[in-house]
């Protein structure tokens, strides 16, 4: 009788584990994929999947991503990608391509081009963009007015206006990141760095972004840390210091600025501008940026497991996710140019404030390089630029040059030229 | 149960897991550090000799690690010692009783904290605009300090919060050694006139001394592994002026670079560094106390 009962239960749990198709995704913890958790029991009934997510933050998920798929260990069938690290994957083979995956009830055509083109290498498209940032100006209108200052549309009238604006420690000018690494310190300069006519790399992919250009432009934004609450701010350091009306104005990210729109957590809700960033001397330029999701070509996967995946990823980058975060708040992080064009999401933002970020989506250009050698290159670049921001905000000699030099020097090394 | 069995009983699990977590990984660790994995490329590794080893100390980002953790480890260890020795006469001079019980009480406090949980709190206290610190000062006209932003306060804004844990617990510590001392000594001390100062630094000191001794090295060990901590509070900023040596071989290894063979040729450097300086400073004490 035992015999019996023990081979029952073998058969039923056996059966069992052939029907649920489960699949392992790596994700970032953001406000976003919180919303959207509430809907995945509907997909995970509708495709009876079971979907495991893991959640880790941006260098470590980078990281364990990274280790993951070059060990060959492949626990992970879906894989959270950014325009920082779609090169390394992608000249790795670590990903299937796009248009090899994604399903077509999703439709892959609905995508902003420009940011599947960003989570491309070398032509290829690997990754289902879900969100996009650029960069937008906030100001204090109520600041503005009161010292009759205009809003600024160069980087020369920017800087004035943080002057006007800086009485530390009750208020600061503006708060700017200055935080080292390759996705910290340095993405925010890289569209200064632009501006000011420089650039990281040349057209033979050798660095140049010790010269003269990229010394001003680094001058320029020692001027802005000199006017920040602290020399070694975090995105969220500033944007914290924003809401809780500390700082006249900003050009940051507008991704997540939902956090800015919302009363409980700011206190400058009715009293914020928004405008295109300023404008420097070779142009005006945002940032563009894309977080997507890749299928692995690493793990081992059932043929069931693989469309489960897709499927998840189809499901999770669709119109009809995208439409459910704007209307949970989340508006901001989308990639449909669709959604942007959207009745709801007119209805959900300030006319205003859409005006800027259809004008931002003009601007938008990609300032880093894709390659696979960016982000140790960023990050050595990241703390030479932190040490001239600490020096400068502490009164301490520094030499712009020779630190670029030194960057340029270890970026050559990294790229073995 | 049979000598053989409680030998087994106790000895299989503890050994068992000193392999896997100690052993196993130290073998692979030294594995690694002669070849050359790097996760950024699925090219097969290959052996690569001593090449890391030379590799770090050609690199200055090693040699400043180096510094700083001989630094970190000098400040910290020494500020504790100071602390104790000093703050512990006091105690034992003065507070009696309940009193005494209370001192030691409040000593322990910080160490009981979680050392993240210190971290998060100072790197607040410490804030140029919203920290405590800068509020209490500009109340008689000082300040704004910038603490942890500054290249050259960051390293001992650390090694402060390192000795408020850690110094006052040795405190409380040698309080209580100095309990130990037998009251017939200090009362002869006393009776041949010897001054406050020279009873402690020719009488107490050297009794209590040799038994604070484990202390000491506990501390050291404690300072060598202060990632957590430097981590939430600067990462190893601003720039590299608090970059440690685990610290940089996580950026190497984990953080940004993924070579992973050359944080294992670091971490491996650290091993036996450590070993190396308790072996001698153990060996150079117990001279000394004999």
């Amino acid at each position: 009788m035992r015999k019996v009962l023990l081979a029952a239960i073998v058969a039923l749990t056996g059966s069992a584990l052939a029907q649920t198709v489960t699949i392992d995704v790596l994700a970032q913890p953001r406000e976003e994929w919180t919303l959207m958790e509430r809907y995945i029991p509907e997909f995970e009934e509708a495709y009876g999947v079971k979907v495991n997510l893991t959640y880790l933050a941006e260098n470590e998920r980078r990281s364990r991503s990274r280790l993951d798929a070059s060990s060959g260990a492949g626990q992970f069938d879906v894989y959270y990608i950014d325009d920082a690290n779609v090169a390394e994957f992608g000249a790795n083979g670590w990903l299937v391509p796009l248009h090899e995956f994604y399903p077509e009830e999703f439709e892959v055509e609905g995508f902003s081009p420009a940011l599947v083109g960003l989570l491309s290498y070398e032509g290829v498209a690997y990754g289902a963009p879900f969100m996009t940032e650029g960069d937008l100006m906030f100001y204090r209108k109520d600041l503005l007015e009161e010292r009759g200052l205009d809003v600024p549309t160069t980087l020369d009238e920017y800087l004035e206006v943080v002057k006007a604006l800086h009485d530390p420690p009750r208020q600061y000018g503006t708060a700017t990141r200055g935080l080292r690494g390759s996705g910290m310190n340095v993405w925010r300069f890289s569209p200064y760095l632009k501006m000011f006519g420089g650039s990281f790399f040349d057209e033979d992919g050798a660095p140049v972004f010790n010269s003269p250009e990229a010394v001003r432009a680094v001058e320029y934004y020692i001027e802005l840390i000199k006017h920040s609450p602290s020399p070694t701010m975090s995105w969220s350091d500033a944007m914290d210091a924003f809401a809780a009306g500390r700082v006249g104005i900003v050009t940051f990210a507008n991704l997540k600025m939902d956090t800015l729109f919302n009363p409980d957590s700011s206190v400058v809700v009715d009293r914020m501008g928004y405008a295109l960033p300023p404008a420097g001397p070779a142009g005006q330029i945002s940032t563009l940026s894309a977080h997507g999701l890749g299928l692995s070509a690493v793990a081992d996967m059932t043929p069931e497991e693989r469309e489960a995946a897709a499927n998840f990823i189809g499901w999770f980058t669709s119109q009809t996710s995208e439409l459910r975060k704007v209307e949970g708040g989340q508006g901001l992080t989308n990639a449909r140019t669709a959604t942007f064009e959207s009745q709801a999401f007119a209805d959900a933002y300030p006319a205003e404030y859409g005006e800027a970020m259809r004008g931002m989506l003009q601007i938008q250009e990609l300032t880093i390089a894709q390659i696979p050698q960016w982000n140790e290159i960023g990050d050595y670049l990241g703390i030479k630029l932190e040490e001239l921001f600490t020096a400068a905000y502490a009164n301490q000699p520094y030499d712009i040059q020779a630190a670029l030099d030194d960057a340029v020097a270890f970026a050559n090394r990294a790229l073995g030229r | 149960m049979t000598k053989r069995q409680f030998f087994l009983l106790f000895m299989v699990p503890t050994f068992g897991c000193l392999f896997l977590f100690a052993f196993y990984p130290l073998g692979t660790a030294i594995y690694y550090s002669l070849h050359d994995w790097d996760m950024r490329s699925s090219a097969p590794m290959s052996f690569v000799g001593l090449g890391n080893f030379v590799e770090m100390f050609q690199d200055p980002r090693f040699l400043n690690a180096l510094k700083v953790s001989g630094q970190f480890l000098a400040l910290t260890v020494l500020g504790s010692l100071a602390l104790a020795f000093l703050v512990a006469p006091l105690v034992h001079e003065t507070a009696k009783g309940w009193r005494r019980h209370l001192a030691i009480f409040v000593f322990i406090l910080p160490a009981v904290l979680p050392r993240i949980g210190a971290a998060y709190m100072w790197r607040l206290m410490y804030d140029p605009s919203l920290g405590i610190i800068n509020y209490l000062l500009s109340l008689v006209g000082l300040g704004p300090y910038i603490f942890l932003q500054n290249p050259r306060n960051a390293l001992p804004s650390i090694a402060v919060i390192d000795i408020w844990q850690w110094g006052f617990l040795l405190t409380a510590l040698v309080v209580i050694l100095l309990d130990e001392v037998p009251k017939e000594v200090i009362e002869a001390a006393r009776l041949d006139g010897a001054s406050a100062l020279s009873l402690y630094t020719r009488i107490m000191y050297p009794l209590v001394l040799p038994l604070s001794l484990p202390l000491v090295f506990i501390k050291m060990m404690e300072s060598l592994r202060s990632f957590d901590f430097i981590f939430v509070l600067t990462a190893g900023g601003p720039g590299i002026a608090t970059e440690t040596l685990d610290m940089y071989a996580y950026w190497q290894g984990m953080g940004s670079s993924g070579r992973i063979s050359y944080a294992s040729a670091m971490s491996l450097f650290m091993v036996v560094m450590s070993i190396v300086l308790v072996t001698f400073l153990w060996k150079a004490l117990r001279r000394w106390h004999e």
